[in-house]
């Protein structure tokens, strides 16, 4: 079973959540052979159940999941094989510490242009692709883990060894 | 006569405070704490959120043995970065066979809360000030270091800090500030960072692109490191 998670986090991006339920999403993954889609779509509007039975109706091979907030949202990353995600800076350091695929939609209707440079850098080294609303099943289509560059482990010897330094430990 | 005298008191106490703050300000050529002793204090500023990830991530490298006992500054009401913590030290303990950590945590009040109007925010502010006040004043165990990443409140704790400075002119040694931006500014710092940036004895930056911007802009102040990514 391929696992595709989309988050947005604690905002809203309600075009987000919009594009992942789109047809064209959808059979964007449905075709790279994913059968389950989870999507979390924190403070967006999504869809009521109803048109949710209807639209997973229409897909025999991929189950759909969508709720609003959970208290930690590692377990869904650690079982993904495809992250979808908002910008945000922490989730991106989450996914790729976990060392899984990931898919960013910078929100254009937040002012915080930090975290679209925090994105650009990270597409820039290879370490994630970068999409919008409206390329997002063509990015999902074009997805090919071997061009990802892995994210490097985190070294925990650098910060030890700055302070240590920085306070006179070390020669 | 009393006029002028008092005027020139003034004036004298107003220039030594401003020599003080020069003398106190962050200075690379400065002679630091020497390993005098085998465990040193530490103090450690979680701002919430993705700061306190960062700086548990930062913290957990630590060598535990030396650095303690650490003192933990959590805002009021943020029960989660608390949770983290508590959950990294004992990770941590377990890694350790067990050797019972030694740290406490300290609950600062904000100096602003979300949507917290302007007008009300020196209140807040002062509150929040004072009681980092209490909660840093060492007369004995000096910290060695305290180390923060952002957002608001910290910017208090960095005042308290400056202000033991400035009046504590018979202590030999000051806590080292240690300032680390977060892995997410790639290219400009964040607003804590453009606070704290004069007065941090290390600040450390994760990205090149920061760094080289940062060193075309200084004027002295304390050092900056960069080593790439830390967290």
């Amino acid at each position: 079973m391929r696992r595709v998670f989309v988050t947005v986090g604690s905002t809203q991006f309600d075009a987000l959540v919009q594009a992942v339920l789109s047809p064209d999403v959808l059979h964007a993954l449905s075709s790279k052979g994913f059968t389950r889609l989870v999507l979390q779509s924190g403070n967006s509007a999504s869809m009521n159940s109803e048109q949710l039975a209807l639209l997973e109706a229409s897909y025999s091979n991929l189950a759909i999941d969508v709720w609003k907030f959970k208290a930690s949202l590692e377990e869904e990353v650690k079982e993904a094989d495809l992250v979808v995600s908002h910008a945000g800076s922490g989730t991106i350091l989450e996914v790729l510490r976990m060392g899984k695929l990931l898919i960013v939609v910078p929100n254009p209707t937040l002012l915080d242009n930090h975290q679209q440079e925090l994105a650009d850098a990270l597409v820039e080294r290879g370490h994630l692709r970068a999409a919008s609303v409206q390329s997002l099943a063509s990015v999902i289509a074009g997805m090919d883990a071997s061009s990802i560059v892995p994210f490097p482990e985190v070294n925990s010897s650098r910060f030890r060894g700055l302070i240590d330094e920085r306070l006179g430990f070390t020669a | 006569m009393l006029y002028l005298g008092v005027l020139g008191s003034s004036v004298a106490l107003l220039l030594l405070l401003l020599f003080r703050l020069y003398s106190i300000l962050p200075n690379p050529r400065r002679t630091r704490k020497n390993a005098s002793s085998s465990t040193y204090r530490v103090m450690i500023f979680l701002g919430s959120g993705g700061h306190t990830t960062e700086m548990l991530s930062l913290v957990s490298s630590l060598d535990f043995d030396m650095y303690q006992p650490r003192s933990y500054f959590i805002s009021d009401g943020d029960t989660l970065s608390a949770e983290k913590l508590r959950a990294m030290e004992a990770k941590v303990a377990q890694v350790r066979q067990g050797r019972k950590p030694a740290y406490e945590i300290v609950f600062i009040p904000r100096a602003r809360r979300v949507l917290q109007p302007l007008s009300t925010t020196p209140f807040t502010a002062l509150k929040s000030f004072l009681h980092c006040l209490r909660h840093t004043f060492h007369t004995a165990d000096e910290p060695a270091f305290i180390l923060m990443n952002g957002p608001g409140t910290c910017v208090m704790l960095c005042a308290a800090i400056y202000a033991q400075k400035l009046v504590c002119f018979w202590r030999q040694h000051t806590p080292e500030l240690v300032y680390v931006e977060s892995f997410a500014r790639v290219t400009s710092l964040s607003l804590s960072g453009k606070l704290l940036w004069p007065f941090a004895d290390t600040f450390v930056v994760q990205w090149k692109e920061l760094a080289d911007r940062l060193e075309r802009r200084r004027w002295g102040g304390g050092v900056l490191v960069y080593r790439g990514w830390l967290v």
